[in-house]
């Protein structure tokens, strides 16, 4: 079929019926006809047509961390939801609907809904509640908050929030904390990705990428580590579309996933090896001359000069050019130029960037009696230790296939689509910044099909004084750094005393990693714990104070985050079920309590346009009002490549696979390998290795997939996707089973020296031997014993601060356990 | 007015078992709790989601499987009540439970495994209430009950609701009588195949290969 | 032939007890079927992948029980045979009995047993269970004319026209099967060779009781036939169980030998049933029993054997319909429909059988005290 059709087909897919005339042919047999022929429905079409007449149809918005913000109609009959169906875009390819967002009936009306305001009565995690007022809990919890406050400080009081929710109005927190002063947990996972793309490729926004109809101009699509079929259910149809018309694809991953068995070619690679194989893609591709030298020239920092002594760029100053007068910068103030220095090899000098055509790619020169190397050269020298002889030996990818992806991805346009698998070890920034790299050497960016780069887009076009009024900000620790503080009672060197955490959006307890140590760091420091949650969360189940919050139907909001570039809203449906409460009322009456009541006299709706007020979404007519006319608005263009171009939004304006400055996305007490970062290398994960001391008692990687099942630990009680997915399960190699004795369904226990569970064993082929895959989100009370998040490690790079979900080492034995 | 051939086409090169037309399925028809008209399979392994054969030779597809509105229904012929027919108009092969006696013969002559299924307790709802469509078919203990091609929306001119929601874009449906529909074109134009055609039921679910 | 001495006036002193307890396991059976009802066909082992089960193998079972009976009740009065001639009028009874319970057998089955008039007011002639309803209802008239006829008519010449309609009856047997051997979808039943298997089977039943029943009755003081009168009907018995073990071992063998994966399951789920065992050894140990001289003819011996032979058939009926749902002609994982592992009738099922089983005892008793149905000698 071909691409006109094919868009027709999407375009038409509702109308099509009414278009063909089905309904007229229809009803005209069922008068004409002897059989019964649909008669039901025809006595039913009219007790239909009165009860239509009353069901409602409201815009709603899916907003978990799936990235996709699936538009809804929420139908609406006798006060009740009965139904999600999708919503139509301004273009109907993006009209989108999963089997999580079809089951929000049975969310809603989830009977294990937290009701009422409760108070823990028994010990923490025992899970005995009583019932109190709304009053009483939150005089309960500002008390306590108050009573922290003057005792340690402003910053003693933190709050965490997870990812369960993509909507505007959750910012009403963050306006608190701000004028409280406490002090934020971020929920640092997936930023080994994001720090390695945008060191290289500019600070676009979050994971930005071109738009997924993109893929279709790209000759090849490259799946690193990703889950996409899955994970990101919505945007397959794009790659599908693709396929049709001639991408080829391959999927790099250790797990033979969905996308894997779509793909051309699926790449097993061993666990954390990423880094490797692609800077031995690159060793090849430039053995190979392969590389794009025009592209390298003009738009990365490759014929940049690296001083070897400080590995700085040579500045112009360093041979003696004085620095001319820039222009103003933005608060006016004088700036200076010292341009970053090139190689001219036509005069065999020191020239400033820019004043010649073409600069020396490669070389090691001596300038002012400073050694330098080129910023290629440099990269040259790191890669070529890993030909793919080497390589293929700590990838257990093949040397041929190695040789084959290079020259495959210097056969440009390549879509490289940057999952979250490869990411989670400790050694993740690199691999992102490898694939970063990959791309600036084939100058593969900034036009259609040549991409690098995940795909979701945080909306940033908004306005920061809605977040701190009085423009006071409260602290920000890592959510990994802050077991140490917790620990210590210390950060940076100065003393630093949390005592009440509030978790809202989020399920930290099951969700991030090594959660035995988080549950335990806050069992002993903190003296309140509080969690707003629709149901009880093996977090809620360790609160002190657990705060009934409404479904996502039973309150206004706009989500603009989302991976199709659209702000949404998301309307009332429905009164707020029992006795639960919105986001923005409950920060309404902490902050009354808190004294800081003044800021929050608005109604929702004029708080939700003060937080998008900016000049872009001014331009694109972003707020409620319209959207509640017009429901989704785009606020990029449309096709929107990333990078379009060559634009980098890096300090250079060029791609800097040369980092000069590394710098970690979050502060910690670790201490920091300047010299590591400036390029991309391979190191080994901190645990999942061969050569790792564990390795001997825990010969298994354990990996950890995101289902369609769950978002994160969402949906987890459904009970439609709990028939689909009745309990949890760990998927083993049957090599790796059958030396330990395991047959397929057996209970098996999965353990380390940090947690262990007890799951269901599922033998397959389609795990690489030495690794085992979960599937994440279950709850505790939902393994036969333990919890599978129990095994991750803690420990993190101090540059990405990112959770290493997949950077962990396991041993698995059968389970003699009662069933 | 001629008789229209509804038929379904699936695309299993698009197919990627999300189970969402499983979901939606339940929803738009309020299937009771453990009931699935429509189901996701995995062709490869043992389980949901594992493949055939030996790593690292790997091969694993999907098909969804519920009702395939034969042309040629063994549920019909074996119904001693009628209470599942075939509509002359659009080749649906509907059901209806409020005439059937609970005998299962239809389920017993199907050779599509467990398309068809027996309410054989008085079926239960998660949500305490009915859900889906105002017009979505009624469930009663001790009758059998099975896909209709969504017919309550494909009389009001709208597409089944598998078909609307599929995240893959995976899912056809249209006339086959009708040569210059898309289902028509698409089985002209695409190698296919129906599931157990070598029994001679003449499915109208087409799969694309 | 020996004449024969007949008690006219049977001995009712043990079958009051026996009323009693088949009464009372009516009784039971009822009880189960009320809560079968109650909580819907789920209170029994069926599922969605195994619909059918233990209630259609009963129907199966009473079916050609009754269709054998009227077989071995006209052949010796439409083809003169008198050492068979003794029988006649207990086969008939009998066969009317089955009947009332086979029916019953797919009264139990239904989920909505209260549409069952439906099939009067809308019933599909092209539907295989239609045909097998209207034969019911055909035996029934036909059982119960013959039977009539039995009990008034003293000339066999006056008895042919109805036994003949009467063997006919019987013959049809094979309309049972074709309830199964019809359905394309089911790779087990699907085959010509089952209306034969079928009569087979039922002459082996009728055969089997009748041999049951007339030790029985003798040990009742009911009636006083000789032993060797037994001897064709033993014969008979011997002749069709070992017919029948034949036919699985044919289809065995064609199913093997296609080695199609299906087929291939068949056998493999066949040899895989311990129903497949207890049929093949009660068979040929009913078999051995009948027709060794050690102990062929002898009472005790034979009514083992004709015991033997009727589990062989409960078991063979049983594990035909099993059969059909052994192979999933699309066996992929997906979501749960059904409990994982074979299907095992239930405790309520067999609650309802046991109770039809005994509704067939105290009909078989009440006809034995109230009829006049004993062997009679003729000379």
């Amino acid at each position: 079929m071909d691409n006109e059709k094919r868009k027709d087909g999407y375009i038409n897919r509702r109308d099509f019926l009414k278009v063909s005339g089905a309904t007229a042919g229809v009803a005209a047999v069922v008068g004409a006809s002897r059989r019964p022929v649909l008669r039901t429905l025809e006595e039913v079409s009219v007790q239909q047509q009165a009860a239509n007449a009353g069901e409602q149809i409201f815009s709603g918005v899916c907003k978990p961390n799936c990235f996709s913000a699936c538009g809804l109609n929420v139908h609406v009959r006798d006060g009740k939801i009965v139904k999600t169906s999708p919503a139509d875009f301004p273009d109907k390819k993006f009209n989108r609907i999963c089997l999580r967002g079809l089951s929000h009936v049975q969310r809603t009306y989830n009977p294990e809904r937290i009701k009422y305001p409760m108070k823990r009565v028994g010990e923490r995690g025992e899970d005995k509640w009583e019932r109190i007022t709304w009053d009483e809990a939150i005089t309960l919890i500002t008390d306590k908050w108050k009573q922290i406050r003057s005792e340690y400080g402003d910053y003693a009081n933190s709050m965490i929030t997870g990812s369960g929710s993509y909507g505007a109005i959750q910012n009403m927190y963050k306006r608190l904390r701000n004028l409280i002063g406490g002090t934020a947990l971020s929920y640092d996972v997936d930023l080994g990705s994001l720090l390695g793309l945008n060191r290289v490729k500019g600070w676009e926004g979050l994971w930005v990428g071109s738009d997924e109809a993109d893929i279709v101009n790209a000759k090849t699509f490259i799946g690193w580590g990703s889950n996409m079929t899955n994970a990101q259910i919505q945007q397959w149809h794009f790659l599908a579309d693709a396929i049709e018309k001639g991408t080829k694809v391959i999927a790099i991953d250790p797990v033979f996933t969905i996308l894997a068995s779509k793909a051309d070619e699926h790449v097993s690679i061993r666990p954390g090896s990423d880094p490797a194989l692609i800077l031995s893609m690159m060793q090849v591709i430039i053995s190979e001359n392969l590389h794009n030298v025009p592209f390298l020239l003009a738009h990365t920092v490759a014929p940049f000069l690296v001083r070897e002594d400080t590995g700085k760029f040579l500045r112009m100053s360093d041979k003696g050019v004085e620095p001319i007068d820039g222009p103003l910068d933005a608060a006016g103030k004088p700036t200076k130029i010292d341009p970053i220095a090139v190689w001219d090899p036509a005069t065999n000098t020191a020239v400033a960037v820019n004043s010649i055509e073409t600069p020396a790619l490669e070389g090691v020169y001596e300038v002012a009696g400073i050694k330098v190397h080129t910023a290629f050269e440099l990269l040259k020298k790191e890669v070529n230790q890993y030909p793919p002889e080497v390589a293929a030996k700590l990838t257990e990818v093949p040397e041929e296939t190695i040789h084959h992806l290079a020259r495959v991805s210097a056969d440009t346009p390549v879509y490289h689509y940057v999952g979250f698998g490869a990411q989670a070890y400790d050694n993740g920034v690199h691999s992102a910044h490898a694939v970063a790299t990959l791309a600036a050497i084939t100058g593969n960016i900034g036009y259609p099909g040549a991409h690098v780069g995940a795909q979701i887009t945080f909306y940033t076009n908004t306005n920061p004084k809605f977040l701190a009024p009085t423009d006071s900000k409260g602290g920000t620790i890592s959510n990994l750094v802050y077991r140490k503080v917790l620990k210590t009672g210390t950060f940076q060197g100065n003393p630093y005393a949390l005592k009440s955490l509030l978790v809202i959006y989020g399920n930290p307890a099951n969700t991030l990693p090594d959660t035995n140590e988080w549950i335990n760091e806050f069992n002993a420091s903190f003296d309140l714990v509080v969690v707003a949650d629709m149901t009880f969360t093996d977090t809620a189940r360790y609160a002190d104070i657990v705060l009934p919050v409404c479904d996502w139907f039973e309150t206004l909001d706009v989500v603009a985050n989302s991976q199709h570039y659209h702000a949404q809203i998301s309307e009332k449906a429905i009164e707020p079920l029992y006795e639960s409460k919105s986001d923005a009322d409950i920060v309404r009456m902490l902050a009354d309590k808190m004294g800081v009541g003044e800021y929050f006299t608005k109604s929702d709706e004029e708080y939700l346009d003060e937080f998008l007020s900016s000049p872009k979404s001014e331009e694109f007519g972003i707020n409620v009002k319209n959207l509640r006319e017009k429901k989704r608005i785009r606020y990029m263009k449309e096709p929107f490549i990333s990078c379009e171009g060559n634009v980098f939004l890096t300090p250079t304006r060029r791609m800097e696979f040369y980092v000069e400055n590394p710098t970690p996305l979050a502060s910690s007490d670790e201490p920091l390998d300047i010299e590591r970062e400036h390029l991309p290398r391979f190191f080994p994960p901190v645990e999942a290795w061969p050569d790792n001391s564990l390795y001997k008692k825990y010969p298994l990687v354990l990996l950890s997939e995101r289902p369609r099942f769950r978002v994160h630990s969402q949906w987890y009680d459904t009970p439609w996707l709990r028939e689909l997915e009745p309990e949890p399960f760990v998927k083993i190699n049957v090599k790796d089973a059958a030396a330990r004795g395991i047959a397929n369904h057996d209970y098996v226990e999965v353990f380390n020296d940090r947690g262990r569970a007890v799951v269901k064993a599922v033998l397959t082929e389609g795990v690489k031997p030495g690794a085992m895959v979960f599937a994440k989100g279950w709850q505790r009370g939902q393994y036969k014993e333990g919890d599978l998040s129990e095994l991750a490690t803690s420990k993190f790079d101090p540059f990405g601060v990112n959770s290493s979900f997949m950077d962990e080492l396991a041993e698995v034995r059968k389970w003699n356990g009662k069933v | 007015m001629a008789n229209k051939h509804y038929g379904m086409v699936i695309d299993t090169k698009r197919c990627i078992g999300c189970h969402t037309c499983s979901v939606a399925c339940k929803l738009e028809n309020n299937l009771p709790d453990k009931n699935w008209w429509n189901r996701t399979l995995t062709v490869g392994g043992e389980d949901m989601d594992t493949p055939a054969g030996v790593f690292p030779n790997l091969k694993m597809g999907f098909i969804t499987l519920a009702c395939q509105h034969c042309e040629n229904p063994a549920c019909v012929k074996v119904c001693p009540v009628g209470a599942t027919w075939k509509d002359e108009a659009t080749g649906i092969v509907m059901q209806d439970p409020s005439k059937c006696l609970g005998c299962r013969y239809c389920m017993v002559a199907c050779p599509y495994t467990g398309v068809r299924e027996f309410n054989f307790e008085e079926p239960t709802y998660a949500t305490g209430f009915a859900v889906g469509s105002i017009d979505a078919p009624i469930h009663e203990k001790s009758t059998v009950e099975k896909c209709t091609f969504c017919a309550h929306r494909v009389v009001k001119g709208e597409l089944p609701f598998c078909v609307e929601v599929c995240p893959a874009r995976a899912r056809h449906f249209g006339d086959l009588n009708d040569p210059e529909s898309e289902v028509s074109q698409l089985v002209l134009n695409r190698s296919h195949f129906r599931l157990l055609e070598e029994k001679g039921t003449e499915p109208s679910v087409y799969f694309l290969t | 032939m020996t004449t024969t001495t007949v008690n006219e006036t049977p001995k009712k002193s043990n079958l009051p007890v026996w009323l009693v307890v088949s009464g009372l396991l009516f009784l039971l059976g009822v009880f189960a079927w009320i809560i079968q009802l109650r909580q819907g066909v789920g209170a029994t082992s069926l599922h969605n992948l195994n619909a059918w089960g233990a209630y259609i193998a009963g129907f199966i079972f009473f079916m050609g029980l009754s269709a054998g009976m009227l077989v071995l009740g006209s052949l010796p009065i439409l083809f003169n045979l008198p050492r068979f001639r003794p029988y006649a009028k207990l086969a008939a009874f009998v066969a009317l009995a089955s009947l009332v319970v086979g029916g019953l057998f797919i009264l139990v089955d239904l989920g909505h047993p209260d549409r069952l008039w439906r099939l009067v007011r809308f019933g599909n002639l092209g539907s295989p269970m239609l045909w097998d309803l209207l034969l019911t209802v055909a035996y029934l008239i036909v059982a119960t004319v013959f039977l009539r006829r039995l009990m008034t008519v003293k000339s066999d010449d006056a008895l042919k026209p109805i036994a003949l309609l009467a063997f006919f009856a019987g013959l049809a047997d094979g309309l049972t099967a074709f309830v199964f051997a019809t359905q394309v979808g089911r790779e087990f039943w699907f085959s010509a060779v089952q209306p034969i298997a079928f009569f087979v089977a039922a002459l082996a039943s009728a055969g089997a009781l009748l041999l049951l029943l007339m030790v029985g009755l003798k040990a009742a003081g009911y009636n006083v036939l000789e032993c060797c009168d037994l001897a064709p009907l033993a014969g008979l018995t011997a002749a069709t169980v070992g017919l029948g073990l034949l036919l699985n071992v044919s289809e065995l063998v064609t199913h093997w030998f296609s080695r199609s994966t299906n087929a291939l399951e068949i056998v493999n789920a066949m040899l895989g049933s311990p129903l497949f065992w207890v049929e093949v050894i009660a068979g040929i140990a009913a078999i051995l029993l009948l027709l060794l001289p050690a102990t062929r003819l002898q009472s005790g011996w034979m009514a083992a054997g004709a015991v033997l032979a009727l589990i062989y058939l409960a078991a063979k009926r049983l594990l035909f319909v099993n059969m059909g749902f052994a192979v999933q002609n699309i066996n992929y994982a997906g979501v749960q429909i059904a409990p994982v592992g074979g299907y095992t009738p239930g405790l309520v099922e067999l609650g309802v059988i046991l109770g039809l089983i005994g509704l067939f005892a105290f009909l078989l008793i009440l006809g034995f005290n109230n009829l006049r149905l004993a062997p009679t000698a003729r000379s």
